[in-house]
């Protein structure tokens, strides 16, 4: 019994399976202090500007004489290179204005962390073996070695004694390998008297040590300290300095952010002391001495209700709370959740400008994928980790399951909410739709909403099938952190680059449409659910850890508990997409007539209405197979894993019915005889089975996923057959099996990567060009009919309004675009102008799209700078 | 007041001190000269403890320790300096905000080689007073507050 005369629980589930919530809110603290410091950095690099007078036309001044003293006497694409080298060389020094003073607090904070044990010797603590020469100090300095060599044995941890302080307490500090603990006189002589509780907060001193958290706390106090004097005090001076008008505004800001800052850093406190609590209190007896401990303690007052967030230390109730069930400590915590969105909500924007500005001429999907995976990492760090917490509670048997509904609501919501706070700064986004639609706003949100609970559900399948396997599970989740960063990151980033698109263009229900289109086939969203099914079910070739090295789910001695394993079966499942295949090869002669017609008007048939056609009966077949994999691969709960074999058995399958249709495809076309030679024409063979692959996989997955998951259901009405693999003969088979679909994934995989590369214009490639693009790009040019602002104009809203049916073809639908814009352009009066077209002309005849684009991205530069000279805003 | 007790030896500060220590907390008494190195590298902590220690185990329960309320009272008898370190003292403990943010600074105390005469009987008592009320005011129970008192007067008027 404690002192409160509450019961330790015998059965207490132990928190240190897994990376703690210390971990994951320091991690909070960290991005909250960065985006903080990036959205004060921003801030002061705009005013400054606007301040000092440099708008971006002065800034580029160079850039435009350059563009313009040359337009007559240069190669047009050589000028027009040189200007986009010029104004990247411009831009990419701005970041550095915003990037550097990031440095500073980084140090500041780094140095403060690095003196932090010269700040604590600073009142001279004695070595506790010092501090008498009696005999029963001689007990007591042996009792208390005793104790270290105990709770952390074999590290150097010196024992001091700050003299002048009656309090029985402690503190452990130090650099790694380097640890002290120093404790109070008041806790040297109280060991006389009351020596269980003198001993439980040395323990508890040491367990900061065996936690491993000594030098996250003292990071979390320099961090703090470093972002109020290296951000906030330059950016309330520079307020001050350039625009008194504005500092009530810029103080409520800094209120806020520091508040922010605040509850982050009290939330990490709070979470070490309470790991530190069960650390020390990890048996019966010493969770008893633990709890007199915390009874004793003077501090737990003050806050109460919702103010206890704003102490550093937990309240004597909830140290009690968490002593005797300390499962508490792996439960979902909503906040963490909601911080983890609010801070990726806003950061994206900062994020997105900084990195936009280190490379002005990156495509914009591209420019979103490094900001979203460096938030994907942030959400893998703190969400991932607290469903892989959260289910090692349903995996005992304890604590109630986690609703991933309320979990993901949460996100979006914090998303939602980071939004509205760059919003402040004048970004356009999601909350913009408040203004221009908001049924249309919803329904992203619901997007997002939908992303995120399939990427938990998936997380919390991913934590059930590795932790029965592993003998290392915190190595294990970091390992589930960087995977779960790749997966999450590029649909977060696509996601926000959604919302860019659509309130830029005019928030219309088609924009959508094209937004959620494009979104499906976009290459690394469909290489992600690759990713993610392939490594949940690699959890299930692994064999069961050697008996005794299972995870220790429960504290006082408990035994290990065996988890329930879950086997991958590739090659029965692989068996219904494997049929399909045939099924279309040997059906799709049945398709050759209205093959032949399309491919007569166009050449070898890409983007043809008849390949579509093709492709939609392979996409059927592979969603029906999917059923199937479904129906054999799933069962009562086992519903993620079916989705998971269907989703990597597809991946595999994409590529020999790739094949199928390309075959089917240049037989139409060139007959039997010619049928080889055709193959090889046009584009690369790798990049056209890529890209029919790709296609084939982005259009058929999502079905498929969802067939998966009901053929699953209706396997559950049944108890699952599936026998365990057995060893000899039949392993042989599914490692052939397992090897044969390796290659397809990889050859795939290939394939949609050359693709990728060649969408991005990372390899040059010739691109055939549809009529309508040619078209227009031929109309007739009357140079020097247009006025360059008009041109200018008509530029800048060239890309404004597409429509539902661009969905399926946006590859040429924009290059269309870009022909038109190259076309207006080229009657301008601008001489630099003229040029730009004349390069485009250039690259559109070279079939270079990769080129072609680079030349719209200068010319829609261009035209901002013109607009800025005339005070014009497009 | 007389510099010498009355088997003729001189009494200096630490040894009274710790004298009057050991009769109410000898537990302390042991650790003495640590805790008197404290008191008079940081006398203003002594009574004001470490604050809420952001780091720490979080204040168990406080021992206060007697030593610096004796050599601070000490202090000020041996420097006729009486009246303004009780003053200043009851300022380091008292709750009120100001105190708190304000309180003066406490005079250094005196050397460990400060020699402590016996003191008149009214001037024992007054400094024995002082010790109690100051121990009082850190909340030190009263019958330890009575013996240490007790102790002061007897160990400063020369009875022991």
């Amino acid at each position: 019994m404690t002192a409160a005369g509450e019961t330790v629980s015998g059965r207490r589930l132990n928190p240190f399976v897994l990376p703690s919530s210390t971990t994951s809110r320091f991690l909070i603290l960290i991005a909250a202090t960065f985006a903080g410091c990036l959205y004060l950095d921003l801030f002061m690099v705009e005013v400054w500007l606007r301040v000092a007078y440099i708008p971006e036309h002065v800034r580029h001044a160079e850039c435009l004489s350059s563009l313009r003293s040359g337009a007559r006497s240069v190669e047009p694409t050589l000028l027009v290179d040189r200007y986009g080298e010029c104004t990247a060389g411009v831009t990419a020094g701005e970041a550095l204005f915003v990037i550097v003073p990031l440095l500073v607090p980084a140090l500041l904070a780094l140095s403060l962390y690095a003196l932090h044990p010269l700040w604590a010797l600073r009142r001279g603590p004695m070595a506790l073996a010092e501090v008498s020469g009696s005999d029963a100090h001689a007990d007591l300095v042996r009792r208390f070695t005793a104790i270290v060599e105990e709770e952390v044995p074999g590290k150097n941890v010196r024992l001091l004694v700050d003299s002048g302080r009656g309090e029985v307490t402690g503190r452990a500090f130090g650099l790694p390998r380097h640890h002290a603990v120093v404790v109070s006189m008041g806790l040297v002589i109280a060991q006389a008297t009351t020596p269980a509780v003198a001993e439980a907060v040395l323990r508890h001193e040491l367990a900061h040590i065996r936690n491993r958290d000594v030098g996250i706390a003292h990071f979390t106090v320099a961090i703090w300290w470093s972002f109020l004097l290296a951000a906030c005090v330059p950016a309330l001076v520079a307020t001050a300095i350039w625009i008194p008008s504005g500092l009530p505004l810029q103080c409520a800001r800094l209120a806020v952010i520091i508040l922010v800052l605040w509850l982050a850093r009290t939330a990490v406190l709070r979470a070490r002391e309470h790991h530190a609590d069960v650390r020390a209190g990890d048996t019966v007896e010493r969770a008893e001495a633990m709890a007199e401990a915390i009874e004793a303690a003077s501090s737990n007052r003050r806050y109460w209700g919702p103010f206890r967030f704003f102490s550093s230390h937990p309240g004597r109730r909830y140290r009690m709370a968490v002593l005797n069930e300390p499962g508490r400590l792996l439960r979902l915590d909503q906040w963490e959740l909601f911080s983890a969105g609010t801070l990726a909500g806003l950061g994206m924007a900062p994020i997105y400008d900084v990195y936009w500005r280190l490379d002005t001429e990156a495509m914009v999907s591209d420019a979103l994928l490094v900001p979203g995976l460096m938030l994907g990492l942030l959400i893998s760090g703190v969400i991932v980790v607290a469903v892989w917490r959260a289910n090692t509670e349903s995996l005992a048997g304890q604590g109630p399951r986690t609703s991933l509904w309320l979990a993901a609501a949460v996100f979006t919501t914090g998303v939602i909410a980071g939004e509205y706070v760059t919003m402040v700064r004048g970004e356009l986004w999601i909350w913009t739709f408040a203004y221009v639609n908001p049924l249309l706003g919803l329904v992203y949100c619901l997007v997002l909403l939908l992303i995120i609970l399939a990427f938990l559900a998936w997380a919390r399948a991913c934590s059930s099938a590795w932790l029965a396997i592993s003998a290392r599970p915190r190595l294990t989740t970091m390992a589930a952190v960087a995977v779960s960063a790749l997966v999450i990151g590029p649909w977060l980033g696509f996601w926000f680059r959604g919302v860019m698109l659509i309130i830029q263009a005019g928030g219309t229900w088609d924009l959508l449409a094209v937004t959620l289109v494009a979104m499906a086939r976009h290459s690394p969203l469909v290489l992600t659910i690759a990713l993610a099914c392939g490594y949940l079910l690699a959890a299930g070739t692994r064999g069961r850890p050697v008996p005794g090295r299972s995870l220790r789910l429960h504290l006082d001695g408990a035994p290990p508990v065996p988890l329930r394993r879950f086997h991958t079966h590739l090659a029965r499942a692989a068996a219904p997409p494997a049929v399909a295949c045939v099924l279309m090869a040997a059906g799709g002669f049945a398709l050759h007539p209205m093959l032949t017609a399309g491919s007569r008007q166009q050449g070898t048939g890409q983007f043809l209405a008849a390949v579509y056609v093709t492709m939609g009966v392979a996409v059927g077949l592979l969603v029906l197979a999917a059923l199937v994999t479904g129906i054999v691969a799933g069962g009562r709960g086992m519903g993620s894993w079916a989705v998971a074999h269907a989703g990597l058995v597809l991946l595999g399958a994409a590529v020999p019915m790739a094949l199928v249709i390309l075959v089917h495809v240049a037989v139409a076309e060139c007959g039997w005889a010619r049928a080889g030679a055709c193959l090889g024409q046009g584009a690369p063979l790798a990049s056209t089975i890529g890209n029919y692959s790709t296609l084939t996989y982005a259009y058929a997955i999502y079905a498929a996923l969802v067939l998966a998951g009901c053929g699953s259901l209706l396997r559950a009405r049944k108890p699952p057959r599936i026998p365990e693999p057995r060893r000899g003969a039949r392993r042989a088979i599914v490692a052939a099996a397992t090897a044969t679909a390796t290659l397809a994934v990889v050859a795939g995989g290939y394939g949609i990567l050359r693709n990728w590369q060649l969408t991005l214009g990372y390899t040059p490639a010739r691109m055939t060009w549809q009529t309508s693009v040619v078209e227009a790009a031929n109309q007739p040019i009357k140079p020097g009919s247009v006025q360059g602002l008009d041109s200018c104009r008509y530029a800048r809203g060239v890309f404004a309004s597409p429509e539902a049916r661009d969905a399926l073809n946006t590859d040429q639908r924009y290059f269309m675009l870009a022909a038109q814009l190259v076309n207006r352009v080229a009657s301008s009066d601008d001489p630099a102008l003229q040029a730009m077209a004349k390069a485009g002309f250039v690259w559109f005849g070279r079939g270079r799209p990769d080129m072609v684009t680079k030349v719209v991205v200068r010319v829609l530069h261009y035209c901002t700078l013109v607009g800025g000279e005339h005070q014009v805003n497009f | 007041m007389a510099a010498e007790s009355e088997n003729g030896s001189i009494r200096r500060m630490d040894d009274v001190a710790r004298a009057i220590v050991a009769e109410v907390a000898p537990k302390e008494a042991e650790y003495f000269p640590a805790v008197a190195r404290a008191t008079r590298r940081n006398p203003r902590r002594a009574f004001r403890g470490g604050g809420d220690d952001l780091l720490g185990f979080s204040l168990a329960d406080a021992v206060t320790l007697m030593t610096p309320i004796v050599m601070t009272v000490l202090t000020g008898a041996v420097t006729n300096t009486l009246t303004q370190a009780v003053e200043h003292t009851s300022k380091q403990v008292s709750e009120r905000l100001w105190d708190k943010l304000f309180a003066p600074r406490p005079a250094p105390i005196a050397d460990s080689e400060t020699v402590v005469p016996v003191f008149e009987p009214a001037q024992a008592k007054e400094t024995a007073q002082a010790v109690e009320d100051i121990a009082l005011a850190l909340g030190v129970d009263k019958a330890t507050a009575l013996r240490l008192r007790q102790a002061t007067y007897g160990h400063l008027s020369g009875e022991r």
